[in-house]
């Protein structure tokens, strides 16, 4: 049964200060009580696109059914607006770098940019190199904006075996952003926390962390003598990574009326990148991202399915390895009827439906933390039959933005570029660009979204 | 950023011609040899200063250089950040990329380390009688941060550690205190990078000429992946280390001296080159390879390595040797995945030089962990065997697939890889490029998805016929097997120049080479004439280089 819901417009801001205090003495501060709400924005990303022949709904408009991909999603129908149409057309400036068709689409389905190496003083050059991106994701811009004093400009936590094969994630040109694969990890960051009064010679060390970052952030300065542009670049890049670490020790962030300790169980023999693992791992990392939004620790969160080669899937009762190198090799491989493939990429969007529902349970200020978030989903390409950029990427959104996004809704975006659907986000996030990435593919937002 | 001119060219003209061998090659290819630099024809009269990008020390060499720095006697942590080989080699900057998370693990490693060194502060610092504990600590940091730049301490250096030092001081123990100061340390740019700024006049505006401290770290972490040792900072600091004699005599003698570190790095680098990493034991189907679990992945790794440090230390050390040599060291693990006879090793740690059936393994490319790494998870892969060897052997450049290549073939199911090879290299778009590896992979059917040998597929006897394609590398040939493969690559000069050229890039962080570094390629390639085809000189002849000496900032 669908929830009726009758949408109010919040309007959000970048909350009030409380400065430096330990995650367990931190309370909803008079301005939460007060209702004014914190914009969060959040990403879901699955590897190798999705079960094309059955994702798009055939209707546009309210009156949409979700496909079989989709269904999954029914319990929260009424909160997602599905986007068709959009390709990420700058990845044709990634088509003669000697890459493989992932990483012609992974660094620039976010970024809208081409690969670093390819860009030469603002003009695009056909190079061999492959490398990192030349600009920022959407969700790190989208992070410098709206960070306010959160402690964290963004939380971004692997799901999977090798990050290191699926980097779409980026703070800036040639400056990728390195995914957090642990949930004990990610925990004890968050939400541990250093007890001041502890005695032990690391708590005591620790309680010098600000000056020690002060003397490493001062040294980055006298390195800036004979070195190359890129060197330069690099070490600037670093320097930025050594005050963000300041920052955290600083921000105090505003967390909300839903914010607790999540309560994290690990089963028997728990590791978290063994693909039998792979799908509590997801669970572990959903639940850590929505407290941390929450109790705003960040107002930025990615969750990134990682592994192109695996996983095998065990939990879903397919055969491991489908008479196929890897489910890799499957996906590349099987492009007829596979209901196995269905079956994985439904898995997806029920790991979707859950982030989604989580934070729609979590309240926030006077409605809940879905509400106050704009969230994305989608796949660094359609096909992973193909792995060609120029189909349609399977973009989902979710939540209310702050009462800027209307949901319930299938939207044709086809003509567009993936990136006038990014600027399209950023202005559900409060922001007014005219462009988003390359310049060259920006033709403005969607204007039915 | 674009590195290199001649890799343009090269682009152009492969997109021109696609992945056609056989096409009677034009001649414009001639010079459009992949990334340049094989120095053929090239008029090496004038040495030529290298690009070297700025590189940060990668977790290996964190571990040792720990070690080292003090004795053994604190132990690195673990938090420090695991090295990507997304990027091909691990000394390659895009590698070692200090991200958010990675800047925090730097600082929770450098934690880790100080830590220790405020619990064993009183052992680690020597105090005389009449000294004040801040100078005794003083003394302490100026040997010790000295040792972890690797050269001297500037003058604003001391003065901002004993800042820290003061201000944590002011609250604390001199134990705790000293903790703080190495914390910052281990974190600092003059630690992590492998800073190459040189002093005094530039030789040019766009190059630096190494300092001798700078030139003792290119040296050490090439040949031990460490800190320089005590000779190596004796010489720097007596202005002894910079001529090629100089350098090539210290290169030796870590060599020789160090054997346990410079066979590690020695191998580091083997293992680079090939890319033989046969990764976590969960990748491959457990009903096909029961066997294939953590101990005998770990078999293969080390196997590996030891192969590679018996060639170059205890045997003839040739590259001809590294390619056909039917010996390797084996555990007893191994001793039965090669189905050796008994009497061998006795267990997982007794290592042993051992023959390997002589028709059947030759060398690295018949190693485990290299054909375990080119392989899926149930199968052989003679596209990606094949295009390994046609890429770090022969150093030939491999186009990347058109959009939409996935989706333009079918295959029939249960299809062979000689069936699947077949129908690749019949379709236009595919063909072209698939022609220059399928073949050469074929020829290593009779290995299967963990490198096992087989002499049959699904019932049937295996066809090992295999061949080499001309193409810009000018290397053809057919042959049956591995082993012969192996002869046939070990004949070979351009296999000589290839090793050359990713020896270069691995010990300057480089992804690619260009036209100006033909005459360092060549300098190497000759040396082997020299050396009676000994890989260690190859590896030694590039410290007598101005490319070796001399660090170029930008593109020309």
């Amino acid at each position: 049964m669908r929830a009726t819901t009758t949408r109010r417009r919040f309007l959000c801001g970048l909350g009030g200060l409380t400065l430096g205090l330990p995650f367990l003495e931190l309370t909803a501060s008079p301005a939460r009580a007060q209702g004014q709400a914190i914009p969060r924005y959040v990403q879901f990303l699955h590897a190798h696109g999705t079960y094309f022949h059955q994702w798009q709904p055939a209707a546009f408009g309210k009156n949409f059914q979700l496909t079989p991909v989709l269904s999954p999603l029914s319990p929260v129908q009424d909160d997602l607006v599905i986007v068709s149409g959009a390709w990420t057309k700058v990845a044709e400036l990634n088509e003669q770098a000697l890459v493989d068709g992932h990483m012609r689409n992974t660094v620039s389905v976010l970024t809208g940019e081409p690969i670093f190496e390819n860009v030469v003083n603002g003009q695009h050059v056909n190079n061999v190199q492959f490398g990192f991106a030349n600009g920022p994701s959407i969700d790190q811009v989208i992070a410098d904006r709206i960070r306010g004093d959160a402690p964290h400009l963004s939380i971004d936590l692997g799901v999977g075996v090798d990050p290191n094969e699926n980097v779409i994630l980026h703070a800036g040109p040639n400056d990728p952003v390195a995914l957090e694969m642990s949930p004990a990890a990610a925990f004890d960051k968050l939400f541990t926390g250093h007890d001041p009064m502890a005695q032990d010679t690391l708590s005591r060390l620790r309680s010098h962390r600000k000056s020690v970052l002060d003397a490493v952030s001062d040294s980055m300065t006298d390195l800036t003598g004979r070195l190359g542009q890129a060197d330069r670049h690099r070490l600037e890049a670093h320097a930025e990574k050594i005050r963000e670490l300041e920052k955290q020790i600083d921000g105090g962030g505003n967390p909300g009326n839903g914010c607790m300790t999540p309560q994290l169980e690990y089963p028997n023999g728990y590791q978290p990148q063994d693909h039998a693992f792979v799908n509590v791992t997801s669970r572990l990392m959903i639940d850590v991202l929505v407290m941390a939004l929450a109790c705003d620790m960040t107002r930025v969160g990615t969750v990134q399915y990682t592994d192109v080669q695996g996983p095998w899937f065990p939990w879903l009762g397919v055969d491991a390895y489908m008479g196929y190198g890897s489910f890799h090799d499957r996906v590349h491989l099987s492009p007829g009827n596979d209901p196995d493939f269905l079956k994985i990429m439904q898995w997806y969007m029920e790991e979707l439906e859950y982030l989604i529902r989580r934070l729609k349970e979590t309240p926030d200020g006077d409605g809940t933390l879905l509400d106050h978030s704009l969230v994305l989903s989608v796949s660094e390409f359609f096909s992973g039959w193909s792995h060609a950029y120029y189909e349609p990427l399977p973009i989902v959104l979710a939540g209310g933005a702050c009462g800027n996004l209307e949901t319930g809704r299938h939207v044709n975006a086809a003509g567009h570029s993936n990136t006038d659907v990014w600027l399209s986000l950023l202005h559900k996030m409060g922001q007014n660009d005219n462009c988003f990435g390359w310049p060259d593919y920006c033709s403005g937002p969607v204007s039915s979204l | 950023m674009r590195r290199t001119t001649i890799a343009l060219t090269a682009f152009a003209l492969l997109s021109v011609a696609g992945c056609r061998p056989n096409t009677g090659a034009d001649d414009e290819d001639e010079t459009g040899t992949e990334d340049g630099g094989d120095g053929e024809g090239a008029e090496c009269t004038e040495q030529t200063a290298a690009l070297a990008p700025l590189r940060r020390i990668n977790h290996v060499q964190y571990r040792n250089t720990i070690t080292d720095l003090f004795d053994g006697k604190i132990t690195p942590g673990p938090s420090f950040p695991e090295t990507s080989h997304a990027h091909g080699y691990g000394n390659d900057p895009d590698n070692n990329v200090v991200s958010q998370l990675g800047a925090e693990r730097i600082m929770l490693a450098a934690e880790e380390v100080a830590v220790q060194i405020t619990d064993s502060a009183d052992e680690l610092v020597s105090c005389g009688p009449n000294q004040t504990e801040r100078a005794c600590a003083r003394d302490y940091i100026v040997v010790m941060a000295a040792r972890a730049f690797r050269r001297p301490l500037r003058d604003g250096e001391l003065s901002r550690l004993m800042e820290l030092y003061d201000e944590a001081d002011a609250s604390a123990s001199w134990q705790d205190s000293l903790g703080v100061v190495f914390a910052a340390v281990f974190q600092m740019p003059q630690f992590l990078y492998l800073v190459e700024e040189g002093d005094g006049d530039p030789p040019s505006p766009n190059t630096i000429q190494l300092t001798d401290f700078e030139l003792a770290s290119r040296l050490s972490y090439l040949f031990r992946d460490s800190i320089p040792d005590d000779p190596l900072f004796e010489a720097a600091a007596a202005g002894q280390l910079h001529t090629p004699d100089q350098l090539e005599n210290h290169a030796w003698r870590l060599i020789y001296e160090d054997r346990v570190r410079a066979a590690a790095a020695a191998s580091r680098f083997a293992r680079d080159w090939l890319e033989a990493f046969p990764g976590d034991p969960s990748e491959k189907d457990a009903d096909l390879f029961p066997g294939y679990d953590d101990a005998l992945v770990a078999s293969f790794d080390e196997e590996y390595a030891r192969f590679v440090e018996h060639v170059l230390w205890d045997s003839q050390g040739t590259v001809e040797e590294l390619f056909t040599s039917n010996e390797t060291v084996a555990n007893s693990l191994l001793a039965d995945f090669y189905g050796l006879p008994g009497g061998g090793p006795s267990g997982p740690d007794d290592w042993q030089v051992v023959e390997l059936h002589p028709q059947r393994r030759a060398g690295l490319l018949t190693r485990p962990a290299f054909l375990a790494t080119h392989a899926s998870g149930i199968e052989s892969s003679v596209t990606r065997r094949g295009k390994a060897i046609r890429t770090q052997v022969l150093c030939d450049t491999i186009e990347a697939p058109p959009p939409g290549a996935m989706a333009a073939a079918m295959f029939p199911e249960g299809a062979t890889q000689r069936e699947i090879s077949e129908i690749l290299m019949g379709d236009a778009s595919c063909g072209g490029c698939h022609a220059l590896m399928n073949p050469i992979g074929l020829g290593l059917e009779s290995y299967d998805a963990i490198g096992a040998h087989r002499t049959t597929i699904k019932g049937e006897a295996i066809d090992a016929t295999g061949e080499i394609l001309p193409w810009k590398s000018e290397v053809e040939g057919s042959f049956e097997g591995g082993v012969e493969l192996a002869q046939l690559l070990a004949e070979q000069d351009a296999v000589r120049a290839c090793l050359s050229r990713n020896w270069i890039m691995h010990a300057l962080g480089r992804s690619t080479l260009s036209e100006q570094d033909a005459c360092t390629v060549t300098a190497l390639q000759e040396s082997l004439g020299e050396s009676n085809d000994e890989v260690l000189g190859l590896m030694v002849a590039l410290t007598r280089t101005e490319a070796f000496r001399v660090r170029q900032l930008e593109v020309d």
